[in-house]
């Protein structure tokens, strides 16, 4: 059990490269860039994969 | 239709004004086929919590009322001039009274919307009805099939029984292998978290069956109805507070982010990934894009996200129906529009903390308390800040010693 302290800490910003050779990141990258190309990104149901 | 006598919380139902935001058009329809299940799962917040309006439901949608939804879904197609929607093809057990039902919906819906919109049809099942003849009718029909499974093993599975307490696993890991041996039906697992359980053996298991996709939810809790082990509470940012499901998250998200092999894809992980790199969310569970899912119901009751039902009794009901209202209308539903308004829906801790923008306030059911609704932070807050902290550290790492600019 981890337990984050009650000091609110900014996230890290992180800069997508352009490329990797990570396999999972690669996989991520794809899916943002696919994404950032849509006009309306919409949450969908979670019981539905 | 079924009245309650539970009043709805003052946010959102008394105190938005729907008509002051501009709705996203619905793209996701669930579409309800059997109102009963044939497994008894220990944790089913449908069929063991606490709205029994399934009760009151027919148990299967009668062809009047499939047509009739089909022509409504045309109809907000026509409306908003939508080229891609999804049907998800849902129960209880969908396929309980076998593939017919399944494949007679998904044809209404795709010969009753204008040629130029895809439809993506998928049934979600527990797998114990998919013998190889359903899932060859199923695949020639071009519809996909989702699989819910608690991990890749009997003792995962083991809360998952008939309702004479009978393992349903033998039967589910069955279909699993079926599906595997069908990529191009097979939609994916969905897989409810227990913290007692291995997350690496969950994850290794799941992962031999070869789904193309994995997502992990968070059981359904809230405020009143905290996640086992918990205590009921005050809603709030409540800090140091432990964090099991978090912990159980991120040694998962270890394991996936460390495969060697392109990966199958777990939602939930891309999910906060995608937005740590600024992109927008596509699932409910993180995120602030609007939701864009409806239900209609076994009488045609046009309803929300199932899911609401483990807040209150009735509190997924709009009132409206496929024969006498539009989707347009449901989407001025004060309960529908609070999922489309982003940051405006977040409560002030959650507007005030910095992980607020990727968590989204986390899945809207987890919000809860009664009497004042869903204008709070989860009941997950501090697991979602523990998982997200910690694919933010690791992506940062990753991107910094792997990634490089140009071609």
């Amino acid at each position: 059990m981890t337990t984050p302290d009650d000091t609110p800490r900014p996230l890290q910003e992180i800069t997508p490269p352009e490329h990797t050779d990570h396999p999972v990141l690669a996989a991520v990258l794809a899916e943002v860039r696919a994404r950032n190309g849509e006009s309306t990104v919409v949450a969908h149901y979670e019981d539905a994969p | 239709m079924t009245v309650h006598p539970h009043p709805h919380p003052r946010w959102p139902h008394a105190l938005l004004d729907t008509g002051a935001h501009r709705p996203t058009p619905f793209r996701q329809f669930v579409l309800k086929l059997h109102s009963r299940c044939n497994l008894d799962c220990a944790y089913c917040y449908l069929y063991r919590g606490q709205d029994h309006g399934w009760r009151d439901r027919p148990p299967r949608t009668d062809p009047r009322t499939m047509h009739r939804t089909a022509a409504r879904v045309a109809e907000h197609v026509r409306t908003h001039g939508l080229d891609h929607i999804r049907i998800e093809l849902h129960g209880g057990e969908p396929l309980l009274a076998g593939p017919a039902p399944v494949l007679a919906y998904a044809r209404a819906v795709r010969e009753a919307v204008p040629a130029h919109c895809a439809v993506t049809a998928t049934v979600q099942t527990n797998g114990t009805r998919l013998t190889d003849a359903v899932l060859d009718r199923l695949a020639r029909a071009g519809v996909r099939v989702g699989l819910s499974l608690d991990g890749g093993r009997a003792a995962h599975n083991a809360r998952r029984v008939d309702h004479a307490g009978r393992p349903a696993w033998s039967a589910a890991r069955a279909a699993a292998l079926r599906l595997a041996a069908r990529p191009a039906t097979y939609a994916g697992v969905l897989c409810t978290i227990d913290p007692d359980t291995d997350p690496l053996d969950v994850y290794r298991s799941l992962r031999v069956l070869d789904p193309p996709g994995v997502d992990f939810l968070l059981p359904h809790a809230n405020w009143a109805h905290p996640p086992p082990g918990s205590s009921p509470g005050s809603p709030g940012r409540h800090r140091p507070r432990p964090t099991p499901y978090g912990d159980w998250l991120a040694a998962v998200f270890d394991a996936w982010w460390d495969e060697r092999r392109p990966p199958t894809r777990v939602r939930l992980f891309q999910e906060i990934a995608a937005l740590l790199l600024g992109a927008p969310s596509s699932a409910e569970a993180v995120g602030l894009s609007p939701m864009a899912a409806v239900v209609i119901e076994t009488d045609g009751a046009i309803e929300q996200v199932d899911s609401l039902r483990s807040a209150y009794p009735g509190a997924a009901e709009t009132g409206l129906d496929v024969f006498r209202h539009t989707f347009d209308a449901a989407l001025r539903h004060p309960g529908i529009a609070a999922r489309q308004l982003g940051e405006r829906a977040l409560a002030k801790e959650c507007l005030d903390c910095p992980v607020g923008k990727v968590c989204g306030g986390g899945n809207y059911v987890h919000r809860y308390a009664p009497g004042t609704g869903f204008h709070h932070p989860s009941v997950y807050c501090a697991d979602l800040e523990r998982l997200i902290r910690h694919i933010a550290h690791r992506l940062e790492h990753t991107a910094r010693t792997t990634g490089r600019s140009g071609s």
